[in-house]
């Protein structure tokens, strides 16, 4: 009885790996590392993307030159991938098509966020330096002076610049 | 054909042809005056100078930034002021880039122009309504800025800009 259990488990075990072993022939593996290889490139650039919305978001970078960067770089890719990893296995014709979908919408967003962070970073510079001009006006009491009366933030040499 | 094929060896395939147009383009610089100041060569006038500066405080160097001072983002034409109720009569030029993605948060929302050569490149915005630098100047000031700019200040900004004309043969 013992011997007929290890046969049908042995047996069970062997069709298993073959099943295996026919599944890795349906791949080829040139395709699958050409594939491996674009989402490689893809996460690379995300990354890097990422790390320069963050840099602009607290002031690191001082100009949105390397946020446009990696958005021409992704493209690159997934127009020169076209086509490559639906030729691998149809079902992925699918994800190729939701990857550019998602690409395309990273790319509104930053859009969107480098567009209002220009106005956020102009509006917080800007205000202690308004509310200064306001507390000093009131000090004074509405008097003019014409040496005092131009606002800070046009005398002021020590304004960020982000040129 | 033949002188194609010496360089890309598979012949005439659309991304080379798109490769070569590129490469071309990015030879077609024009350094300025701006870019020798950038790279320490201090000829610039005083008044240049301080064009520079108030260029920077004012804060039009939020959107007109980078390599191409501006050219590589999308701004709404309005922040602080409608200039399209303004302007009155609307187009469809007026649209922006609602024009293109129909997305109602793109309504009147155009790409930052490059400041480069700005001087050569009158009429200016997408209805060329501003016929010189100043009046370019006074309408990004009232609807980007929410400020008026005093005339001083406006001359020295237009020195400024002046600087970022290319110059022919310069490296």
């Amino acid at each position: 009885m013992k011997t007929l259990l290890r046969v049908v488990v042995f047996a069970a075990l062997a069709a298993g790996l073959w099943l295996l072993y026919r599944e890795t022939l349906g791949v080829d593996p040139a395709q699958r590392e050409q594939v491996a290889s674009i989402l490689n490139d893809l996460r690379q650039i995300d990354a890097q993307w990422d790390v320069h919305v963050l840099r602009s978001k607290t002031g690191l970078d001082k100009n949105y030159d390397p946020l446009t960067r990696p958005q021409v770089a992704a493209l690159q890719v997934l127009e020169s991938s076209g086509g490559k990893l639906a030729a691998v296995d149809y079902r992925l014709s699918d994800s190729e098509a939701k990857l550019k979908e998602a690409l395309l919408a990273k790319i509104d967003l930053v859009d969107r966020f480098k567009a209002q962070n220009a106005i956020l970073r102009n509006s917080l510079r800007f205000v202690p330096l308004a509310a200064e001009d306001l507390k000093t006006k009131a000090r004074r009491g509405g008097r003019r002076h014409a040496g005092e009366d131009a606002p800070r933030w046009r005398r002021s040499s020590k304004v960020s610049t982000r040129c | 054909v033949a002188q194609f094929r010496a360089v890309y060896p598979d012949g005439l395939q659309p991304r080379h042809i798109q490769e070569s147009i590129a490469t071309f383009e990015r030879s077609l610089i024009t350094p300025s005056r701006f870019d020798r100041y950038l790279r320490g060569d201090s000829t610039r006038s005083t008044r240049e100078k301080q064009g520079y500066q108030l260029f920077k405080n004012y804060g039009c160097v939020a959107c007109h930034q980078g390599m191409g001072v501006g050219g590589n983002m999308y701004q709404t034409f309005g922040v602080l002021g409608n200039y399209f109720k303004d302007k009155g009569k609307i187009t469809d030029a007026d649209l922006g880039r609602y024009a293109v993605t129909k997305n109602e948060a793109d309504r009147h929302v155009f790409k930052v122009p490059s400041l480069r050569n700005v001087e050569l490149t009158a009429p200016y915005f997408h209805d060329g309504s501003a016929k010189t630098l100043d009046e370019a100047i006074d309408v990004m000031f009232r609807y980007q800025l929410g400020r008026t700019a005093p005339a001083a200040d406006k001359a020295l900004i237009v020195k400024f800009l002046k600087t970022l004309t290319g110059e022919k043969g310069m490296q």
